[in-house]
């Protein structure tokens, strides 16, 4: 009975959808605050009915009712609980009713608490989160049901597919769903402004939702690294693949927006901009969904083709179509708001321009590589697919020239007085910080010239987010010596400062991961002979053995490896492979050793029939645990400025 | 569809109308004063009449 009450809820949800977009259009046509009040009601009541939905759903996965197709297609009983509850999104229906809900949830807090300055916008703007809310349950309804019955319950399920068995996957796709969900605030407020004339003085005051969107896709995306990096088996935490970049795209453009939005409100222009950024980034969720889930684009990560393409592409299309339409409109209105936005280069002004310009650049290039083999096909008839190797020559330059921003940015202030500035403090700071990184890599024998580029930059950069970190504490320390509350007040009044000073030096530390595992790849398939050590990659290899373990629904295959590292025995490691017959898959778990400058990285590959011989691969990964520690370190600082009372302190971080 | 599953929805359907549709509700005691002011003014009429 419960499934049955939630395909009526979708229904149900469906109206209410329409009605209050259209009760809040009509609030705006009559004047009347009934039906405004109406329509936030309904909004409201939308989330209640969607959370509802996906209760029963989770409902459904936890008390094992296979006779409900999704469930039976992957869950089985002998899931783990929290391997049962990620498992409401590792499918298509699944995923895309909680993508539902969380979109209905975020449209009833924007709706029923909007920022104080763009409060006149929120009626327009609850009719076009209420639009995008119908379209998700629209196609939830239509295409992708996930209380579909099956006309006989099977005794048992599917299982999860054994690649999604990561704590990682709990955290993963919702996290990337609440990013998605927010950038639809600042789209809605954008159009409500386009149509209201008002067009400045408001997207700052979305920053907490732009900040979210921002925070969430970091969160997401760093935990989709882990998982390849974990799971995946090929040594490699970041590959290009249509759908990581998918994921990417929004989070490049919501980086440009959070910007673009701190020089809004320090009264400095880029109103055009933010308008324009706004829009891309939700269009490029919607670009991110089609991707993913219409089966155009080859991917590991992807769905399967289930037809829910033309219906992303479709509301691509009409995103992309009407705002275009209301910027050619409006433009009066948009060119009096960017009437401010002339500065040199050399400024705080000039630098967010590029920073933004740059952002923009690095974003296309993504965009264009994701989807140069089915452009190239749809118009040449012949495949064109931008390689790794691709990614990394077109974006490198874009990345390191950002770092050179980052550097730079801080140390500028007005027009006026910029150079100065950078003559009395900047260029002390940069050559210190730039020669002390590529003295350090000297001393560590990292020599590829590209990477010492790279490190002169990060060593610039580093620097002047160091300085400007401690800066605040010395000069606290100075005036009233060590005390804690003095510092305690500092940080609790600049916390949206230092929260992005800290974002900077996790960005820093990620470019030190960067550098160390594109510059310095090692890989190596070799084979191992039992009790016969090998030495690859610095480190001395010995197999030991190879245990086989029968599972209800797997076998396992668990290799034993000895590593030693010069005299010393390091640790010894299990990489193994397990089969699933049942799904027909194979999944490699790699075995690592961790370490501050490296990783060793074992993959089971093979053996020959009497197990005297495997074949491994070894990866030796460089500096990649700065890459996890800078993404943590930037998710922090995100935090940082993210968390409540920062918005009261903004005017002292000016 | 289940009758108990007809009734549900029935239910979370009249819920949600009911709540949708407060806004337009009129409050109590405005009814009670456009009562109140209509009797006095049709005493007010006949004791106008009257005189």
């Amino acid at each position: 009975m419960l499934i049955e009450i939630g395909d009526s809820l979708l229904m149900l949800s469906l109206m209410l959808a329409v009605y209050a977009a259209g009760a809040a259009g009509w609030s705006i046509h009559t004047r009347d605050e009934r039906w405004g009040r109406s329509a936030q009601n309904a909004t409201y009541t939308l989330a209640g009915l969607l959370g509802l939905a996906v209760a029963i759903l989770l409902g459904a996965f936890l008390s094992n009712h296979f006779e409900v197709r999704y469930v039976a297609q992957h869950s089985a009983s002998d899931l783990p609980l929290y391997l049962k509850m990620s498992a409401l999104w590792a499918g298509q229906e699944g995923s895309l009713l909680f993508w539902g809900f969380l979109q209905a949830l975020c449209a009833a807090i924007a709706v029923g608490r909007p920022p104080r300055q763009a409060r006149a916008l929120a009626p327009w703007a609850a009719v076009f989160l209420n639009l995008i809310t119908a379209f998700f349950v629209t196609t939830i309804y239509l295409q992708s049901n996930p209380f579909i019955l099956l006309a006989a319950a099977p005794p048992e399920g599917q299982g999860l597919n054994p690649l999604l068995r990561h704590p990682g996957m709990i955290f993963h796709p919702p996290a990337l769903y609440v990013g998605f969900v927010s950038l639809s605030v600042p789209f809605a407020f954008t159009l409500a402004a386009l149509l209201t004339r008002r067009v400045a003085g408001w997207t700052s005051a979305l920053r907490p939702w732009i900040l979210l969107a921002w925070l969430s896709l970091g969160a997401g995306l760093l935990l989709g690294m882990r998982w390849a990096y974990d799971v995946l088996g090929w040594g490699g935490y970041w590959g290009w693949d249509p759908v990581e970049n998918a994921g990417l795209l929004p989070w490049l453009v919501a980086t440009a927006l959070l910007h673009g939005a701190v020089m809004q409100t320090e009264q400095q222009g880029f109103h055009l901009w933010n308008l324009l950024l706004a829009v891309a980034a939700f269009a490029l969720t919607l670009f991110g969904a089609f991707a993913t889930r219409s089966g155009a684009i080859e991917s590991v990560h992807a769905f399967a083709d289930s037809g829910l393409g033309s219906y992303f592409l479709t509301a691509l299309v009409v995103t992309l179509g009407g705002a275009i339409i209301l910027f050619i409109i409006r433009r009066d209105a948009v060119r009096e708001g960017a009437a401010r936005e002339d500065a040199p280069l050399l400024s705080r002004q000039g630098s967010f321009f590029l920073t933004l310009t740059l952002l923009m650049t690095l974003t296309a290039s993504v965009l264009v590589g994701s989807l140069l083999p089915a452009l190239t096909e749809l118009l040449f008839g012949r495949r064109f697919v931008a390689t790794a190797d691709w990614f990394d020559r077109v974006t490198g330059p874009q990345w390191a020239a950002l770092l050179l921003l980052m550097g730079l940015c801080p140390l500028l202030g007005q027009a006026a007085t910029a150079l100065r500035r950078l003559r009395r403090r900047g260029w002390p700071l940069l050559v210190a910080g730039a020669l002390a990184t590529v003295l350090i890599a000297f001393a560590l024998d990292l020599r590829h010239p590209v990477s010492l580029v790279g490190f002169t930059l990060v060593g610039m950069a580093g620097a002047v987010t160091l300085a400007e970190l401690a800066g605040g504490a010395y000069h606290s320390f100075r005036a009233h010596g060590l005390r804690f509350t003095v510092l305690r007040q500092l940080l609790r009044h600049r916390r949206r400062l230092y929260g992005g000073y800290l974002v900077h030096a996790g960005v820093v530390l990620m470019a030190i991961g960067v550098i160390g595992t594109r510059l310095y790849p090692f890989s190596q398939d070799v084979a191992l002979t039992q009790d016969r050590p090998t030495q690859v990659g610095g480190y001395t290899l010995t197999y030991e053995t190879l245990r086989h373990e029968i599972w209800p629904d797997h076998e396992t295959f668990r290799a034993a490896i000895s590593v030693t590292r010069g005299q010393a025995h390091a640790a010894t490691l299990h990489p193994r492979l397990e089969r699933y017959p049942g799904i027909g898959q194979n999944v490699t778990t790699p075995a690592l050793r961790y370490g501050v400058n490296e990783d060793l990285y074992l993959v089971l590959m093979g053996w020959n029939a009497d197990q005297s011989v495997i074949t491994l691969r070894v990866a030796v990964n460089l500096l990649i645990n700065f890459l996890w520690l800078g993404g943590a370190t930037m998710l922090a600082g995100g935090l940082l400025a993210f968390w409540p009372g920062a918005e009261k302190n903004m005017a002292m971080d000016q | 569809m289940s009758p108990g599953t007809l009734l549900c929805t029935f239910a979370i359907v009249a819920v949600v109308a009911a709540y949708v549709a407060r806004p337009f509700r009129r409050a109590p005691d405005a009814l009670d004063r456009a009562i109140e002011n209509w009797i006095a003014r049709e005493a007010q009429l006949s004791k106008e009449s009257e005189s």
